[in-house]
């Protein structure tokens, strides 16, 4: 009998509600916004009616995007499913003038998976959405798998709209984000990193910042760092793993650095077979880091955002002086030290560096 | 006498009562020509009596030395006339003279003799079946376990049937009390004929569960092997199919063939299995949910596969499994029960028909074929009939309630068949065993099974002496 009430209760109380045939939903992966006067959005939505994996492209005005989306309904016969939006791409124009109220759209819509890619770019949106992406079809999916990919280059960072939110509603951190650009007619994914102050978008950091960004942040496992050996030579190391902390002692911050990381290409005549040439090594690729790392440190005292996060290891290490200080002079005037600590883990068979010569 | 048994028979034709006169005596043979083997009549007995007749120099009682002569390998004297009767309808001569009454066994063979297995293959073992005949059934599992402890009662049910049943258990592994429960169980069975072994297991069950709580079998082997770790095995006659007695939902995921091979491929095997009953039961509810309700779930690239596949096809999903089940299920039941000379026919028809016509047609998705083909040849790897049945109902119960409320609902359901499964009791064994009431010896025949089980040790549960093997 109770058996019977349960089925009973699926019936009368649940019934049908969110049934939707697939055939009736037309699937948006890719979203681009900017805002002149009003939104201004374009969409990108699978095409079924092939097995070519194309993408049909909307667009629509609206005075916010919820209205900008039902006015896609004019055009588009199918029901919008946001639930596999895999890329948003947001102009940088947004962040300056309209700061991040998008984001409440998004937070509100409960279909919306919270797991995109958000990206920002300085290109017009709708050159970006018209591209057509050639090693895999729907561009959505080539932007995210490219992100996810191109860590091996700078470290690029991976950050989703999850983690992003997480950070932009935390105290004494500012969030950073991936941009994108047109290059050759192509989707590129750019090595400079968006950087904020809370919402609003500051500036770009340049490729060294962003790779010392990813650095501090343990994001650049499997990146290489290339560096000069001898007066016109360069070599290559791979950063294996990376483990960093943070401290702040009386107005300078000294940075602890783990690093593994193994030998990629050497084009010196430094003999590895000793520890003499391996010190010697590791100090020129010690110096390199140091040198990426001091000049992320940098532009973060100069750019007025604090996306390393010191504000926030102060407020939840040390909260007196965290309400007691103005942490912008804090970061202006603090001193920093880097303390980087490498093991070597293969240096592959080839023993010296001049025995193929 | 005789004339009363002729009518109380009702004057059957093939009744036949030969009277001979031999020493100035009367005396008559009685039997069913139907029954009875003619020849060992003639050869045997007409000729021995004939004989006495030629030597005229019987003087003693003629009753005695026939009961003492007479070439018989059994002679069992009977008084009144329901015995006679019984005893004639079980293929007995029945020898009348001066109203003592003798019997003498010439039963006929009525049955296809020893076959080999059907339904229940194997690669390895033995391949020999049960078949209608209840001597030689119960000769096939003597055969195979030669103890004294090896008993065998037996019963006849059935108001005009009158068919034998026997419970063969092991005296010193089976538990007394599940006999008991078994005798009395069978004591009150009221019926007139009992045509097959699953009539006694409708009276056994006493809940509406679709799963069966006995094990029917045709191997032998199996059923020696089942009676040496302490269950019990129920003979009927006239059934080629042997039912034991408690069963456990984990031994229809067994084979014979599990204990004949490497035990690293049987556990191999058994997973694949209870992989294939799950993919039967939930595949296309799971589907349902996955393509009308959560999208979510589903990655990007393999939801616009589904729905590049989806594309043009006019009817709701639900309707189209639906569909697609019961098309596959008529292919099926005619595949049954036509003549086996229209079977090539059929399977070009429903093979174009489930495939490839329908798709182009517009009529099902490519998909939706694939997904319930995957159904039904998961569902074809039982053996017994009766787990097959129970999935092909809880598909459509896990497809109704998918239909309603997509994943919420497959689950609703899962949660609805797991309860399902452990309240069946069966013969007041837990019927989930290993499982349900967890045992860790017996886990190593789960879904497991270890050469050291195999070789060391009996069911836990069922043999409650000797639980060892090999001790005695």
């Amino acid at each position: 009998m109770k058996k019977i009430i349960l089925i009973l209760l699926i019936f009368f109380l649940t019934g049908c509600t969110d049934y939707k045939e697939l055939t009736d939903m037309a699937i948006v992966t890719n979203v681009a916004i900017d805002y002149k006067d009003d939104y201004k959005l374009i969409i990108q939505v699978l095409d079924n009616k092939e097995n070519n994996n194309n993408v049909i492209i909307y667009e629509s005005n609206g005075n916010t995007l919820e209205e900008a989306f039902r006015n896609i309904s004019l055009e588009c016969p199918k029901k919008l499913y946001l639930g596999h939006i895999q890329t948003f791409i947001v102009k940088d124009d947004v962040f300056k003038i309209n700061a991040s109220k998008f984001i409440d759209f998004i937070l509100r819509n409960h279909e919306i998976e919270k797991d995109f890619n958000l990206l920002v770019t300085s290109n017009d949106i709708k050159d970006i959405m018209s591209i057509k992406t050639e090693l895999i079809n729907i561009p959505s999916e080539s932007i995210s798998k490219g992100i996810t990919n191109s860590s091996v280059v700078k470290g690029i960072s991976n950050i989703y709209f999850d983690n992003y939110l997480m950070i932009l509603y935390d105290v004494g951190i500012d969030p950073v984000l991936p941009t994108i650009k047109i290059k050759d007619n192509n989707i590129v994914l750019n090595d400079e990193l968006a950087i904020f102050r809370k919402d609003k978008l500051v500036s770009y950091l340049d490729k060294d910042s962003s790779f010392g960004y990813s650095i501090l942040n343990d994001k650049a496992s499997k990146s290489i760092i290339t560096f000069k050996c001898d007066s016109n030579n360069y070599s290559s190391i791979e950063i294996l793993s990376t483990k960093s902390n943070y401290k702040y002692i009386n107005n300078s911050l000294i940075i602890n650095l783990n690093l593994t990381a193994t030998l990629k290409e050497l084009n010196c005549n430094i003999d590895i077979t000793n520890d003499n040439g391996i010190n010697k090594l590791k100090n020129m690729f010690i110096d390199e880091i140091k040198r990426i790392i001091n000049k992320t440190i940098d532009d973060e005292k100069k750019l007025n955002s604090d996306y390393l996060g010191i504000g926030r290891y102060l407020y939840k290490n040390d909260y007196n002086f965290y309400i007691s200080n103005n942490m912008n002079n804090v970061i202006k005037n603090m001193n920093s030290k880097i303390i980087v600590d490498v093991t070597f883990t293969q240096k592959s068979s080839i023993k010296k560096g001049d025995e193929k010569y | 006498m005789l004339e009363e048994i002729k009518t109380r028979i009702g004057n059957s034709p093939d009744f036949i009562i030969r009277e001979l006169d031999i020493c100035n005596e009367k005396v008559s043979l009685l039997f069913f020509e139907t029954l009875t083997d003619t020849n060992t009549i003639n050869e045997c007995i007409l000729k021995y009596l004939s004989y006495i007749k030629t030597r005229k120099k019987i003087s003693l009682n003629l009753a005695n030395y026939l009961k003492k002569y007479t070439p018989s390998f059994k002679i069992i004297e009977v008084y009144n006339i329901d015995e006679i009767i019984t005893i004639l309808f079980s293929g007995f001569v029945v020898l009348s003279i001066n109203n003592n009454y003798y019997s003498m066994e010439v039963r006929r063979q009525l049955d296809s003799g020893i076959s080999k297995v059907e339904s229940e293959k194997t690669i390895r073992g033995p391949k020999d079946a049960f078949t209608e005949n209840y001597q030689t059934n119960i000769g096939l599992i003597r055969k195979r376990i030669r103890n004294e402890n090896l008993w065998l009662e037996e019963f006849n049910i059935g108001k005009k049937s009158n068919t034998k049943i026997g419970i063969m258990y092991i005296n010193d592994i089976a538990n007394k009390n599940l006999i008991e429960n078994i005798k009395n169980k069978i004591s009150i069975i009221n019926i007139d004929s009992i045509p097959d072994s699953t009539y006694i297991y409708d009276y056994f069950k006493k809940n509406k569960s679709l799963f069966p709580n006995v094990l029917l079998t045709e191997r032998p082997d199996l059923v020696s092997y089942k009676l040496l770790s302490g269950k019990v095995a129920i003979v009927v006659d006239n059934t080629p199919y042997v039912l034991l007695v408690p069963a456990f939902f984990m031994e229809f995921f067994h084979t014979m063939d599990d204990y004949f091979q490497n035990t690293f491929n049987s556990t191999y095997i058994r997973l694949i299995r209870i992989i294939a009953f799950i993919t039967t039961v939930m595949l296309p509810g799971f589907y349902i949910a996955l393509i009308t309700y959560n999208y979510e779930i589903v990655p990007p690239s393999l939801l616009i596969n589904f729905a590049i596949q989806k594309e043009g096809v006019p009817f709701p999903t639900v309707l189209e499994a639906v569909l697609m089940n019961i098309i596959f299920e008529i292919l099926r039941e005619t595949d049954i029960r036509a003549p086996s000379t229209l079977g090539s026919a059929l399977s070009i028809v429903g093979a174009l028909v489930l495939g490839d016509a329908a798709v182009n047609a517009g009529l099902v998705s490519p998909i939706m074929v694939i997904v319930i083909a995957i159904t039904a040849i998961s569902e074809l790897i039982f053996s017994i009939n009766d787990v097959s049945n129970a999935s092909k109902i809880w598909r459509l119960i896990f497809i109704l309630f998918a239909s309603l409320s997509g994943m919420l609902g497959v689950f609703i359901a899962l949660i609805l068949l797991v309860s399902e499964l452990v309240s069946i009791d069966s013969f007041d064994y837990p019927y989930m065993y290993p499982n349900a009431p967890f045992n860790l010896i017996d886990q190593e025949n789960n879904i497991l099974l270890t050469n050291n089980y195999k070789l060391k040790f009996r069911n836990r549960l069922t043999a409650i002496k000797n639980k060892i093997r090999g001790v005695r």
